[in-house]
């Protein structure tokens, strides 16, 4: 246990501000009520964050303010008296709150100075697509009255018309102002949010730095589990086909349909279980009957072998030429260099064009039909494994944008997730990834047999793709 | 097992494990994971909570390895330490094996051969010095080929495996029951996870194979040795062919390249090797013509022939086994089913942050809206009760006086409530409210919630001036949402005589 105290953080503010989402999203828990009518809210809710074990700091969710007014107002006619000086404010405060009456005449703010008199911090929280009003004023006196160590966050709930207004506000009333979108704050922006509340009391510090510690590895973990169920995604696509055994009189081309089907059937199974398992991970639960409401959910919903998937999650023509070249110029060069350079680099230009012709026939979307014999007598005809150099971007691509889309959604989303920046952009993969992914994926065909093979070929694939997300991940921020 | 070689006990703080990894802990962390895969989810974790802080380290092998030193109970701790002594003892054996071998082939040799008057030098090489070093080639070249085979489509891993896998077994007829059973277990699911754990299985058989070989050598050249010193050898070769000395003199001496320059006396000389031969029956003196120390000189060639080709390949061997099977055992912990759970769960903090209790009563919105009217009809029509000039009190600043006027006309009377205004200040508007006869506006925010501050107001106002005289909310801006929440929040006052009326001005 940590010898300094646990900070606990009261979320006070106006009602409807972004209170509820703010908790939500910092405490990952999407059973936090959220609701656009005001008073949704009637009492506080604690969420403490524990790692191992250890307590580590609390959040608490509480009512919007109803009548900072006439709280206020009693504080001052309280303090007129007796006579109170400015340090006996939080006394004053603290009677308000044990003063018989009052949780019958005021129970949204004795709830919510409840945990700030025992000793929570405050988290102010405005919406800073509205502009500023008076009306705040009493709430951000009283709050001052507390003289508990206070940060203010700027919601943007619906733009960010208003920010620098309620920046110049709130200045006046907190040391600490930042601007947090609570739907849309990335883990990074909430680690900065965290730090900030360590600014506040030193003695917070401590424990808070533990906790973004262990949030920080727990959501490298995560990334590091997203990236294996992809990798093993992807090899598992690779190497999968189907097959059906034949008679001696049968056509071979008269079951491709059939396998076909079934080929694309499992693929898209296996697909929505890599799904499920990375929702797992991220802890989401509700997403999966949401998903027909997005549009670019949509995008994953098309099917795997479609033209507009291949078009979106796939290279182009021109990168398969340029990686088909790649190879074939690199397999020639080794012929070249076993010559002694006998053969005038002819190893390389030929390796170069063949693969090159090559990667321009590998877009072919879906896989050969194989006739087999079998050693010990019959014919099977088998379908996949699929060849095509775009399939496993194809595969990779989509599952990518299913991770990129859970790892940013937050816990305080309650309805149709909206993704950014457009998946064209999203999905960008820079050259030196693209060339490592190619290797990847040749090693991972190049090992059919040999188990801890394929498992080092699938690690190694993990370890490509974790290092793309984690370059996704780096991708944003939402703090002011 | 690790645990002695490692120096690492149970109970010490933190744990950092040395040493190459090997195939017993293989073995016991199978049966360390199967004992915890029987743990409940809860349990296991507070188990891996309670070790990961013990454990310094970084690949996930050494954690594996470091886990399996203070993961498993005493009672499972005792039994994979029973199987790593298994293993260090059929290594022994092996050792032992060749030792006894190596050392009685020699003696038997030199002893039925110096009793008959001639120790064949040409048997003491084939089986001190060929046969060795033909095992150890034919055993390289199997392990190696079935290296090269797992890389390239054939018969299956586990078809392959199956001749190392009968072989280990026959071994491990030698330890006890209990022991045997726990690797036997092991040894049952390498039969369903061939690919993953034969390669092991033949490494290991490998590595034992090469220790006994190695040991052979060694016990071969001890007697060798012991006989050259304690008893007088008198060396020869004969033959039926017809062959002459000076091959079979080009033949040892190849053999004998690799030290004959640094000891030349090792390399038998066309004289030596002329003068030792011997047939059954002899035409003159017989062997009284050579001097008898001459037939011993032949000993330092058979010495080095066994340190060069039966020993020295096994030691070349000996550590590349070693480190390959020490890779290929770490690959495995590695992949072993259920090792990467364990390493995740060592490796990830346990993070809670859910609300301890369930979400309490949250707030409802109420059924019904207030009625929504457009604000100018509404006076025009003198809804107000009469047509008097209406009173428009601005809540918290909602709108200046001057765009009110400008939307409104000027003919209304226009005071400020609530926002930073006193109580006291409201109070008076209240009191002027009641007082005055015309419409009561209260113009709001519209994107700000309806809070019980504005709605004590509203109520105040309606006690001061009577139940007859309708008050009309107007919302300025806020969105079409924002209207129906406030049309909602609005009926908890249960005053029929209120309505509301929006205004969709863009706020400065």
């Amino acid at each position: 246990m940590p010898s300094v105290p646990v900070p606990r953080l009261a979320v006070v503010g106006h009602p409807n501000k972004g209170k509820s989402s703010l908790v939500a999203t910092l405490a990952h828990d999407d059973s936090v009520a959220i609701s656009p009518h005001p008073g949704t809210t009637l009492a506080t809710r604690e969420y403490p964050l524990r790692v191992d074990g250890v307590h580590l700091y609390s959040l608490i969710d509480t009512p919007g303010f109803q009548r900072a007014r006439q709280v206020l107002a009693w504080l001052e006619e309280r303090a007129r008296e007796t006579k109170a000086s400015a340090a006996d404010r939080p006394r004053l405060v603290a009677e308000f709150v044990a003063a018989p009456g009052q949780r019958e005449r005021f129970p949204d703010e004795c709830e919510l100075l409840q945990p700030i008199v025992a000793g929570a911090g405050i988290l102010y929280v405005v919406d800073g697509s509205v502009p500023y009003g008076p009306e705040y004023e009493a709430e951000m006196e009283i709050l001052r009255w507390t003289g508990r160590p206070s940060l203010a966050v700027i919601n943007p709930i619906g733009g960010r018309a208003h920010v620098h207004e309620w920046e110049a506000a709130l200045g006046q009333f907190f040391r600490i102002v930042r601007v947090v979108d609570a739907l849309r704050a990335d883990p990074a922006t909430r680690t900065r949010l965290l730090r900030a509340f360590g600014e506040l009391d030193a003695a917070w510090r401590e424990p808070l730095e533990q906790a973004i510690a262990a949030l920080d590895r727990v959501r490298e973990v995560q990334r590091e589990r997203a990236a294996g169920e992809i990798a093993q995604l992807v090899a598992d696509g690779l190497a999968f086909f189907v097959e059906r055994r034949i008679g001696p009189d049968e056509r071979a081309q008269s079951h491709q349909a059939e396998l076909a089907a079934d080929y694309q059937a499992a693929l898209a199974r296996r697909e929505r279980e890599c799904r499920e398992r990375v929702q797992a991970i991220y802890g989401h639960h509700t997403l999966e009957a949401l998903d027909a409401r997005s549009e670019e959910l949509a995008l994953l919903e098309a099917d795997l072998f479609s033209e507009g998937a291949w078009l979106v999650f796939g290279l182009t023509r021109r990168d398969l030429v340029t990686a088909g070249a790649a190879g074939g110029a690199a397999t020639g060069g080794v012929l070249d260099l076993a010559l002694g350079g006998a053969s005038l680099l002819l190893g390389v230009a030929t390796g170069a064009a063949l693969g090159g012709v090559l990667g321009y026939l590998g877009a072919e979307r879906l896989p050969e039909l194989k006739l087999v014999d079998r050693p010990l007598g019959g014919r099977v005809v088998r379908y996949g494994p699929s060849r095509s150099l775009n399939f496993p971007f194809v595969l990779f691509g989509r599952a990518r944008y299913h991770w990129r889309l859970l790892s940013r959604r937050t816990h305080a989303m309650r309805d149709a997730v909206s993704l950014e920046p457009a998946p064209a952009a999203a999905l960008f993969l820079a050259p030196s990834d693209r060339h490592e992914l190619e290797r990847a994926f040749a090693r991972l065909r190049g090992t059919s047999r040999g188990v801890l093979a394929r498992a080092e070929a699938v690690q190694a694939l993990a370890g490509s793709v974790s290092a793309i997300l984690a370059e996704d991940d780096s991708q944003s921020g939402e703090i002011g | 097992m690790h645990v002695g070689s490692s120096g690492l006990r149970p109970g010490s703080e933190v744990r950092r494990i040395r040493g190459r990894p090997r195939v017993s802990e293989v073995v016991g962390l199978v049966l360390a994971l199967d004992e915890r895969s029987a743990l409940t989810p809860s349990a296991r974790r507070a188990r891996d909570l309670a070790v990961a802080s013990r454990i310094d380290a970084r690949q996930d092998s050494e954690r594996l390895r470091a886990w399996l030193c203070v993961g498993p109970t005493p009672a499972l701790a005792l039994r994979i330490r029973r199987v790593a002594r298994a293993f260090a003892g059929i290594r022994l054996g092996f050792s032992l094996l060749g030792l006894v071998l190596g050392w009685c082939t020699a003696a038997a040799l030199l002893a039925i051969g110096g009793s008959a008057g001639r120790v064949s030098i040409a048997a003491c090489l084939a089986l001190l010095v060929v046969l060795p070093f033909a095992s150890c080639v034919v055993s390289v070249v199997l392990w190696l080929g079935s290296i090269a085979a797992a890389r390239f489509p054939g018969r299956d891993a586990g078809e392959r495996a199956r001749g190392s896998a009968r072989l280990l077994r026959l071994v491990l007829r030698l330890v006890p029951a209990s022991t045997r059973l726990d690797v036997e277990a092991v040894l049952g699911r390498a039969r369903a996870q061939a690919g993953l754990y034969a390669p092991l299985q033949r490494g290991q058989l490998m590595s034992w194979l090469s220790q006994a070989g190695l040991w052979f050598g060694c016990g071969a050249l001890a007697a060798t040795l012991g006989f050259v010193v304690f008893t007088d050898l008198a060396f020869g070769w004969s033959t039926t062919l017809d062959i002459a000395p000076e091959r079979v003199q080009r033949v040892v001496a190849a053999l004998a390249r690799p030290w004959a320059g640094l000891w030349p006396e090792a390399s038998p000389s066309l004289e030596l090797v002329a003068a030792t031969r011997h047939f059954r029956v002899t035409a003159g003196s017989g062997a009284g013509a050579t001097p008898p120390l001459v037939y011993g000189a032949w000993w330092p060639f058979l010495v080095m022939a066994i340190g060069c080709y039966a020993v020295l390949p096994r030691l070349l061997i000996l550590p590349v086994v070693g480190g390959w099977l020490a890779r290929e055992a770490e690959r495995v912990l590695r992949f072993t089913p259920g090792a990467s759970e364990l390493v995740l769960s060592l490796t990830t903090p346990q993070l809670e942050s859910r609300a301890e209790r369930a979400e309490g009563p949250v707030g409802r919105a109420l059924a019904g809206m207030v009625p929504e009217v457009e604000l100018r009809a509404w006076l025009a029509r003198g809804d107000g009760g009469t047509r008097r000039q209406p009173l428009v009190v601005g809540w918290a600043e909602a709108v200046a006086e001057a765009t009110l006027r400008s939307g409104l006309g000027t003919d209304l009377r226009f005071v400020d409530a609530g926002g930073r205004r006193t109580l006291a200040e409201d109070a008076a508007v209240v009191d002027e409210a009641r007082q005055t006869g015309g419409p009561l506006v209260v113009a709001v925010r519209g994107h700000e919630p309806p809070i019980l501050d504005l709605l004590d107001f509203l109520a105040a106002l309606r006690r001061a001036v009577g139940a007859e005289r309708p008050i009309c909310v107007w919302l300025v801006g806020g969105s079409p949402a924002d209207h129906q929440i406030w049309r909602r929040k609005l009926v908890s006052l249960a005053d029929p005589l209120l309505s509301m009326a929006k205004w969709e001005v863009a706020l400065a």
